[in-house]
């Protein structure tokens, strides 16, 4: 009796002084564990990623107003070193853009009337969520941002995601009251665009810079530093026509465009509601065909 | 409660305080501030923060407490889910096995050894960032942040301090 509770005791001491290593053991497991199942199953972690930022976001939320004014503060401070200069500026960029107000207001003219004779039904104007930016990414590593609504004010995944400059990115996860962003400057973003003026289609790449890249262009393709590029709603991800940058160099190590929003400043971004035309039916379609011939 | 439970309790609340002060500075870095990169700061505020309460107080910063601030960057920083909890557990285990080499030692050492210790902590999470993308990353980021941990130590580590004895009193 007395040798079987000493050798019991003997190995409940030996436990105890092995349980820290175990515990540190289980810990590297676990986020081993975790690595792996969020490579796995991506929408998973994106699950449990949305459920903690539901969890602070409110609190992140109320947190990031006094950063956005102190950021306005900073940027008003900075507006008033550099008034005289920006005043020109802003008078040059008015005059400059009331002549292609002008020339907005013709084209539209013209393409109404086109539309009409030709009989094409317009497509409605999608609607759209505004969202505030409560967390900017962690990590140099990974372009995302994170936003104050999520599926209760109607966001869903691989939504568009605009500023007043330009497209930013999409969603990536979705929570009750958050939701993340993947920027198009991120390593995984592609997205399908087109250069505005020669229409030519092209896939914008993002690589974790400040530039992304512009690939899989035909080749011969002509593309000229300054050419304005525009989504082009191939994929049925973006809706067709959004902003998105202009071609800043071109050199053996691609085409690099730089994005018109601005980083920086973006205090709110708007989601859009977009739903990409559904394809036909393929039986009805030969139908079509085969009475019309 | 007795006086035993008591001391005991007021043990918990103030050794909980370092892993809950790092968290803060985590998520209050993470706002949208203006100033790029200062969340860069924070997981520098981190790192020097296990690696000074895992090499005074172990108490205050078990491994479980490097792994759960590790994991609350994560998930806010939207990286991947374990890369930088991983991280800080692997920088606290090593700092707990290198105690006793650090013992007495005065701030000019210790920061020599933080140097020597935070390098191959980044280097992988660097790695390990690299094998989730399946793509080798630059690491320049990660390196720039070492620096800027390294830079901070000696301020991180003076703030910490006075929390311990004044504060804290641990």
């Amino acid at each position: 009796m007395q040798l079987r509770r000493r050798s019991v005791q003997r190995v409940l001491a030996q436990g105890r002084a092995a349980s820290p290593r175990l515990g540190v053991a289980l810990l590297m497991g676990l986020a081993l564990a975790f690595l792996v199942l969020s490579k796995v199953h991506e929408d998973k972690a994106g699950i449990l990623r949305s459920a903690v930022s539901d969890l602070l976001v409110p609190a992140m939320s109320a947190l990031s107003r006094p950063v956005e004014t102190l950021n306005r503060i900073g940027d008003k401070a900075g507006q008033f070193w550099a008034t005289y200069e920006e005043n020109q500026r802003l008078r040059r960029e008015v005059a400059r853009l009331s002549q292609w107000r002008a020339a907005a207001y013709e084209l539209e003219r013209v393409n109404a009337a086109l539309g009409a004779q030709l009989n094409i039904r317009a497509e409605g104007q999608p609607a759209f969520t505004t969202a505030r930016v409560v967390a900017d990414s962690g990590s140099p590593f990974v372009r995302t941002l994170l936003l104050g609504a999520g599926a209760d004010a109607g966001i869903r995944r691989l939504q568009a995601a605009v500023s007043g400059e330009g497209l930013v990115g999409r969603v990536a996860e979705v929570g009750r009251r958050s939701s993340r962003l993947l920027l198009i400057t991120d390593l995984n973003s592609r997205v399908p665009v087109l250069i505005q003026s020669s229409g030519q289609r092209a896939i914008l790449t993002g690589d974790n810079s400040d530039l992304p890249r512009l690939e899989f262009l035909a080749t011969g393709a002509t593309v000229r530093s300054g050419d304005r590029i525009v989504t082009s709603g191939h994929g049925g991800v973006f809706p067709p026509g959004l902003a998105v940058g202009v071609v800043t160099s071109i050199s053996d190590d691609g085409v690099r465009i730089r994005p018109f929003v601005d980083w920086g400043r973006l205090s709110h971004v708007t989601v859009v509601k977009f739903t990409a035309p559904e394809p036909l039916p393929p039986r009805r379609r030969s139908a079509e065909l085969g009475a019309g011939l | 409660m007795n006086q035993d439970g008591l001391a005991r309790a007021s043990f918990v609340l103030r050794a909980s305080v370092p892993a809950l002060v790092a968290v803060m500075v985590v998520i209050f870095t993470s706002l949208p501030f203006a100033v790029p990169g200062i969340s860069a700061g924070g997981v520098a505020f981190a790192a020097c923060t296990v690696f000074y309460w895992a090499l005074f107080r172990p108490e205050a910063m078990p491994p479980g407490a490097a792994f759960a601030i590790g994991l609350v960057q994560d998930l806010i920083g939207g990286g991947p889910i374990g890369a930088m909890a991983l991280t800080l557990l692997a920088l606290s285990m090593i700092v707990e096995a290198q105690r006793r080499a650090f013992a007495g030692k005065s701030l000019m050492l210790i920061w020599f050894g933080f140097i020597l210790i935070a390098l191959p902590v980044s280097l992988l999470f660097w790695l390990v960032l690299c094998l989730y993308q399946v793509a080798l990353l630059d690491p320049r980021p990660v390196l720039a942040g070492y620096v800027l941990a390294v830079a901070m130590y000696p301020l991180v580590s003076e703030f910490h301090t006075l929390l311990r004895s004044r504060l804290l009193r641990l």
